[in-house]
């Protein structure tokens, strides 16, 4: 019996794809998150794995419960799914942040303290940002930059939330439903940027379909759900976030009408999904916290089939865009097929895993008095329907023909899409292998004739009022601006504004005072001057040096070794 | 392409068998009214879907749509 952390185990496979020629890296890409798999099904409830740290701190590295052990199973599994479809990639940075990044999302279910959550929180951020700048053109160089700045914002939001928790006395991660104080708050709106709750979410439409084909399919399945995650460990029951992700759920499915490029469409529809989840999480009853975790689970299942869906039609025909698409479906049967999967899944249709979770929290909201709540999400789910069961697949793959003549995909991207596909239709198949793990005490049964007979009325008129309205839903040349506008153009145009402010006064002042010290100069040679009144013969240029700041400039290096430096005393200090 | 109007008598006809079986055999445990209506959930998908697209179209002619080039201001190449 060997008990090691999943999380690890990705890690060092990361570090090992990072060194490894191609086709090692290939065996690593599948062995890692094999045994990370293998390592999560070795662990038993309650296993905990610690670490001293400095000033007698004990790291909780892993605590495992029947929470946190679901989440890593799901994420093990994504992360398998998700190496199997970038298999052919050639870029090896590409392959090792993949698997870093899960690894990180899996060191942040397990970490059982504060200070562990939030260095691979951190962690977390810091390798997915690669996966949107390994596509390598202005515009993901952009989103990535912007990505990261607002991670970064999140993160030391938390941290400093942290902080005070921690400087209280309060070390291990727990719950701080009602406590309504400053480190409450903190943590909050952390957690709430990852979360993707608006108006804290715009990094993700702007990212994520910015990211490359095979990372954008990681970036859709962990960093928000690792959040949902955080969200059910620290704040069950916490009203605020009923309405929360009530909001969230409309929020994207108004977006997703407008959108027009393919993976935005579904990051908006990400923003949604996880609306269920919130709003979960802020019902806080037994059966809504299952709800939550079941969705998140047939969400990262659903959602990157999606994502894998839209990569493989970005890959082929190289257009992302549903006004350039279209009419194409015989040329690839097996993805239109696959990808309907995961459309029927994300939609709710019985028989898919979407079906055997969404019900859950839509029912959690009406047993626990929330009729408007209840009423809402099932207008959400009316919307996730109509854009990624109906609209994005008729006019991706249907639809007028563009002429489009898409190469084929490799092999490996289809053996994800199966995958996905298959457990997508297992768990909504067989609810029982799901609700059997889920960590809360609460029964539900999803397939009464009630229930199944009001969905099914729900979709199919959902599906005749699409088809009255296909002329008006087609793909628009535009971009939707939503909250991201705010750091995209008047934060901008105002930090723009100070530096050049700020820089030409420096300039002026430098020129002022230059011109100052040339007619002063002559004074100070000849005191003379002064008495006899006669002014200089001009200024006696080619005398005063320009002061040129260059001249005195550190090198950057000198810096950087200067810091290694100061680390590397402090270690010895402490560790010596 | 199906014509709107095969779909559209398609979708009534399964709407039509569905309601036909929620009246005969489904005994709902209700908490609020709307569990009880009949073909409740018909209506709300039709009208909620119609709302959905007419409300975010008009939403974002108003509002959200801008065209393409809109965020190449400059902050795209400057990184």
């Amino acid at each position: 019996m060997f008990e090691f952390h999943p999380g690890f185990i990705l890690i060092i496979s990361a570090i090992a794809a990072m060194v490894l020629p191609r086709r090692a890296r290939q065996a690593v890409m599948i062995a890692g998150p094999l045994l990370a798999i293998l390592a999560v099904f070795q662990l038993e409830i309650g296993t905990t794995l610690t670490y001293s740290f400095i000033n007698n701190m004990e790291l909780i590295l892993m605590k495992v419960d029947k929470l946190s052990w679901v989440f890593a199973l799901i994420f093990s599994i994504m992360s398998l799914l998700g190496c199997i479809y970038s298999l052919h990639i050639k870029n090896r940075g590409e392959a090792a942040a993949a698997l870093a990044y899960a690894g990180s999302s899996l060191g942040v279910v397990f970490a059982g303290d504060w200070m562990t959550l939030i260095v691979f929180w951190e962690l977390m951020a810091i390798t997915s940002v690669f996966l949107i700048w390994y596509r390598a053109n202005p515009q993901s160089r952009g989103a990535g930059l912007r990505y990261f700045l607002v991670h970064t914002l999140g993160g030391n939001i938390l941290l400093a939330g942290i902080f005070l928790q921690v400087s209280g006395g309060q070390f291990e991660v727990g719950v701080l439903t009602g406590n309504n104080d400053v480190a409450f708050w903190l943590i909050l709106v952390g957690v709430a940027i990852n979360a993707a709750i608006p108006p804290l979410h715009a990094w993700l439409t702007d990212a994520y379909p910015e990211g490359t084909v095979t990372g954008s399919v990681f970036l859709s399945s962990f960093t928000t759900k690792v959040a949902v995650y955080t969200l059910i460990r620290i704040f069950p029951g916490t009203e605020l976030l009923v309405w929360a992700g009530v909001i969230m759920a409309l929020y994207g499915v108004v977006y997703a009408v407008l959108e027009n490029d393919i993976r935005r469409l579904l990051a908006y529809h990400i923003i949604s999904q996880v609306g269920y989840m919130v709003a979960a999480v802020g019902i806080g009853t037994e059966l809504a916290l299952n709800g939550a975790v079941a969705h998140a689970f047939s969400h990262i299942l659903y959602k990157s089939l999606l994502f894998m869906g839209a990569g493989a039609v970005i890959y082929s025909t190289g257009r992302r865009k549903l006004s350039e698409l279209g009419g194409f479906f015989k040329k690839m049967p097996l993805t239109v097929i696959l990808y309907t999967v995961g459309a029927f899944s994300i939609s709710g249709v019985p028989l898919f895993n979407g079906f055997i979770s969404k019900s859950m929290i839509i029912s959690a909201a009406g047993y626990n008095n929330m009729p408007s709540v209840e009423l809402l999400l099932l207008l959400a789910s009316v919307g996730t329907f109509l854009h990624t069961g109906l609209k994005l697949p008729y006019f991706m793959f249907f639809g007028p023909d563009k002429g489009i003549k898409p190469v084929s995909i490799p092999k490996n991207m289809h053996v994800a899409m199966g995958g996905g596909a298959f457990l997508c239709i297992l768990f909504g198949v067989a609810p029982i292998l799901l609700y059997a793990k889920l960590p809360f005490n609460a029964t539900y049964v999803p397939y009464t004739l009630d229930h199944v007979i009001s969905t099914l009325q729900l979709l199919v008129a959902t599906l005749a009022a699409f088809w009255i309205f296909i002329p008006k839903l087609g793909g628009e040349p535009t971009v939707s601006v939503d909250t991201d506008w705010f750091y995209r153009k008047p934060l901008v145009n105002l930090t723009v504004g100070l530096v050049t402010a700020v820089c030409s006064i420096r300039d002026y002042g430098g020129l002022a005072g230059n011109k100052l010290l040339e007619r002063v100069v002559p004074y100070f040679r000849n005191p003379f001057l002064i008495i006899t009144g006669k002014t200089p013969l001009g200024p006696e240029t080619g005398r005063i040096a320009i002061y040129d700041e260059n001249k005195y400039r550190f090198p950057i290096g000198f810096t950087i070794f200067l810091i290694i430096l100061v680390m590397v005393v402090t270690f010895s200090y402490i560790y010596i | 392409m199906v014509s709107t109007k095969k779909v559209l008598f398609i979708s009534a006809s399964v709407i039509a068998l569905l309601i036909l079986v929620e009246v005969m055999f489904v005994h709902p445990h209700a908490e609020y009214w709307w569990h009880e209506f009949v073909a409740f959930d018909a209506i709300y998908g039709f009208i909620g879907c119609t709302l959905i697209i007419v409300l975010s179209k008009l939403f974002g002619k108003k509002f959200i749509q801008r065209p393409e080039h809109f965020w190449d201001g400059g902050d795209d190449t400057d990184v």
